[in-house]
């Protein structure tokens, strides 16, 4: 039975046949086993959701917008294999889209802004500004490659690491980091776009 | 087992942190449907098999709902759902 407030605990077996039985019959109609989804899953979700993101109403955005394509896709739930992964999948893709926005919004506020003078002190501090809004820029987009695109474009462009060196630490022959970095950048470059 | 590529990886200067295996689609997947394997089912596998450890196990944990350092309070959860529940009644 599911209690406001409760967390999916170690008895998996138990939670995904509840699961089950709420999907089936939320589709079936029954709209409060969609708030019962929301119990089961809600902490969990925001538990996950705060390792990618301290902006708690950020996330409580996040969470909302994704129990609502959950609620609007009703009929396609049965076609997704795995409903727990699709939810995580899914918050975790708004929340990069949530934040991927707001560092461009940043971006084109800094721009904006018409430099006073010819004062040093308010220069730096505008060079500094951008800087930091070009590194969380790289940031973002860096953390949107898997972690093995990350490791090699981070080698080569950031360590400066020679291919022979990087295909014996990531235990990869020479054409597998090659295709790893092209895939990476092509990503960087459809992410930048 | 996908979680095996993480661990060829040991002798690589970047460690994955925890971030790293949640915002990964492929270990979330692999963390939860590992997760509904009958227990009996795990034991079985070969001796070989790599049990996650330090970070990866911390994310299976919070995958699974095993962790629960951030919550949110009854007051949040409650306020979230009649948010959640008005904007459906509006679509």
């Amino acid at each position: 039975m599911v209690t406001k407030g409760s967390t999916l605990s170690n008895t998996t077996g138990d939670n995904n046949n509840l699961t089950a039985q709420l999907l089936t019959a939320y589709q079936a109609g029954d709209t409060q086993a969609f708030s019962r989804l929301y119990d089961l899953y809600a902490n969990v979700l925001f538990n996950y959701g705060h390792r990618l993101t301290a902006d708690k109403e950020l996330l409580k955005d996040c969470i909302h917008d994704v129990f609502v394509k959950v609620y609007t896709r009703k009929n396609e739930l049965s076609s997704i294999e795995n409903f727990k992964s699709y939810i995580f999948i899914s918050l975790k893709n708004k929340i990069y889209d949530e934040m991927r926005k707001q560092v461009y919004m940043s971006g084109q506020s800094i721009e904006d802004v018409d430099p006073a003078g010819s004062d040093d002190v308010e220069k730096h501090y505008l060079r500094a500004e951008q800087e930091y809004v070009e590194s969380r820029t790289v940031q973002t987009m860096m953390g949107q490659l898997s972690p093995r695109q990350r490791e090699a474009l981070t080698l080569y462009y950031i360590e400066e690491k020679k291919y022979e060196d990087i295909c014996e630490i990531m235990s990869m022959n020479y054409q597998s980091v090659r295709n790893l970095m092209h895939r990476g950048l092509t990503k960087l470059r459809s992410i930048a776009r | 087992m996908i979680y095996k590529q993480y661990r060829k990886n040991v002798n690589s200067k970047l460690e994955y942190k925890v971030e790293d295996f949640l915002r990964d689609d492929k270990f979330v997947s692999y963390a939860l449907n590992i997760s509904s394997e009958a227990r009996t089912d795990r034991e079985s596998l070969p001796e070989e098999y790599d049990k996650p450890t330090g970070n990866a196990a911390l994310a299976m944990a919070i995958l699974n709902g095993e962790d629960t350092t951030y919550c949110l309070t009854s007051r949040e959860s409650e306020d979230l759902k009649q948010r959640i529940l008005n904007t459906i009644s509006k679509l």
